[in-house]
């Protein structure tokens, strides 16, 4: 009645890992969000600058300058929500489908390209670490431990997505090795 | 287990054991009265709260898990519905704190077991029917501990009912308490996922609903401690054990046998009735019908009617005896056997090393147990 060869202990187990890093992904899908949200709430000020830096003049000509931050903001704000929102739903398909693979045994590929390239932009992100200057003002070095959470929170990231292709490449090999059953 | 077994079962065990209608009743009473035992009642009946042999899922609401509440916890339900198997299990690459849990996982013939058996000899009809409550709850329940912990009592959606004709079925939990299981349809209600490790929910068998507890069914499960293998419970063989050790176990207690072995199960008093008692186990129903079977099988046995459980039936009784009597009124005799029995596996429990019960008296001098000041803390 019961069915514990090896093949079926680690399919059992590399099904459960995948489904786990799917919750992860989700999980942290909505950490990227909260970033997004918190980044724009606490460095609205340099982010005006820039926007005005950036901006065609034009605009401080027809409007007073009020208005016109107003709306560069709000425009800014509308983008950084769109981008957001794309953000979370791919995060959240991608580990929709990690888990109805661990749960159900239903199998895409596309989010599995998807982490893909989730896992090589953080990789790429990594390298330009060391490319940055250490901080010699106390305002940089708080900045400097705002990047040292995203860091390890993108580390943790990038552990979820590499941890989602083995298990759903293992889980795959395993149940070919298993005649397609536990 | 629930009443089917725990009051109409096991008046039928005692009378094929040799016990006349009326002690029957008593122990059939005692077992089940163990189910209902709680602080509420006891406050209700001033009673000591310390004999509790259950908590309400009321009273299991307000219990703080930190380690004075799994103390609390795990006195009880270890003491009564989960007894341990091996309190010196070994498992390798584990830590303290997991081992104490994972012994903890009950299961049949284990010398608690025989302990608890042992104790009731010589001692009234209530710590017979308490005894055989656990003996019997060892085999419903096993591979479930009586601590609240994810990593040993948690299931999760690998959960197949094998059907009489072979085949499976997956069982889909349901959390509705209001919703009545349906095993027509393999409905079931079981406890919330909770990822706290001594969350209430994980706390016995409540991730499995009553599965442990209906004689008819077979399901195969990943029970969180067996490392992805799997499990394969088959209650009717289960509960056809349960039945015939509590008649063996009775007819010790009754002084037919000089000692009490583990693994031994009564035949001779079963024959003629397999069949019968099979079916009973077998049928596909809920706890009314599978109720009402074991009583018309017991009245055939004896002749006599059995009255349906009522929980208040000796209360009256323990309220207005004088404080003097009330330990020879039907439920002092049971507190004091409760209180026995708890002592005893609490003791058992404190001696392995483990705390989870908490530290422990002794029941004969009342006094601390000071095993570990000796330094013979067995490993």
């Amino acid at each position: 009645m019961e069915n514990n060869n090896e093949n079926d202990l680690k399919i059992r187990r590399y099904k459960n890992q995948l489904m786990m890093s799917g919750f992860g992904c989700i999980l942290l899908g909505g950490w990227s969000a909260i970033r997004m949200i918190l980044s724009v709430y606490l460095e609205k000020d340099k982010i005006l600058d820039a926007l005005r830096n950036a901006a065609d003049w034009s605009i401080y000509e027809s409007v007073d300058a009020k208005t016109a931050d107003t709306v560069l903001f709000f425009t800014y704000l509308g983008m950084t929500v769109f981008i957001l929102i794309i953000s979370f739903l791919i995060h959240f398909y991608v580990g929709r489908c990690a888990v109805r693979e661990g749960r159900d045994g239903r199998k895409r590929n596309f989010y599995l390209v998807i982490a893909g390239l989730f896992l090589l932009s953080i990789v790429i992100s990594y390298i330009g670490i060391g490319d940055k200057n250490i901080a010699d003002s106390a305002e940089e070095a708080i900045s400097k431990n705002a990047d040292v959470v995203t860091y390890v929170l993108d580390a943790s990231m990038a552990f979820t997505f590499l941890d989602m292709l083995f298990s759903a490449v293992l889980s795959r090999i395993y149940l070919k090795k298993n005649g397609g059953g536990e | 287990m629930q009443k089917d077994f725990h009051y109409y079962a096991t008046y039928c065990a005692a009378f094929l054991a040799g016990y006349d209608h009326e002690d029957s009743l008593a122990i059939a009473y005692s077992a089940q009265f163990v189910d209902d035992c709680s602080r509420s009642v006891l406050r209700r009946l001033k009673a000591p709260l310390n004999v509790a042999s259950t908590q309400l899922n009321l009273e299991l609401m307000e219990i703080t898990t930190d380690i004075l509440g799994i103390q609390d916890i795990t006195r009880i339900w270890a003491s009564f519905h989960f007894l341990p198997r091996d309190l010196y299990a070994q498992k390798e690459g584990c830590g303290k704190l997991y081992m104490d849990k994972y012994r903890l996982i009950c299961g049949p013939n284990g010398e608690l077991v025989k302990d608890t058996v042992t104790l009731a000899k010589k001692k009234s009809l209530q710590s017979v029917g308490i005894a055989m409550h656990v003996v019997a709850d060892t085999w419903a329940h096993r591979n479930f501990a009586g601590t609240p912990s994810l990593v040993i009592n948690n299931t999760d959606a690998h959960f197949f009912e094998i059907l009489p004709d072979g085949t499976e079925r997956k069982i889909k939990f349901r959390h509705s308490l209001s919703a009545p299981d349906d095993p027509e349809n393999g409905l079931y209600t079981g406890s919330i996922y909770q990822s706290a490790e001594n969350s209430i929910m994980n706390l016995g068998h409540g991730r499995a609903g009553h599965l442990p507890d209906y004689s008819f069914c077979r399901y195969k499960y990943l029970p969180a401690w067996n490392e992805y293998r799997e499990m394969y419970k088959d209650n009717p063989s289960d509960y056809w054990n349960a039945f015939r050790q509590l008649i063996y176990a009775m007819k010790f207690l009754r002084g037919e046998y000089d000692e009490f072995h583990t693994d031994t199960y009564e035949n001779k008093a079963v024959e003629g009735f397999e069949d019968e008692i099979r079916a009973i186990l077998n049928k596909r129903q809920t706890e009314s019908g599978s109720c009402a079977d074991w009583k018309a099988f017991g009245e055939k046995l004896s002749g006599k009617e059995i009255p349906d459980y009522n929980e208040n039936t000796y209360q009256d009784e323990y309220i207005t005896a004088n404080k003097d009597e009330k330990s020879d009124t039907f439920l002092g005799k049971f507190f004091e056997g409760t209180l026995a029995q708890k002592s005893m596996v609490t003791s058992r429990i404190f001696e392995s090393g483990n705390l989870l019960a908490g530290y422990s008296v002794d029941p004969e001098t009342g006094k601390l147990i000071r095993q570990m000041v000796k330094g013979g803390l067995k490993r």
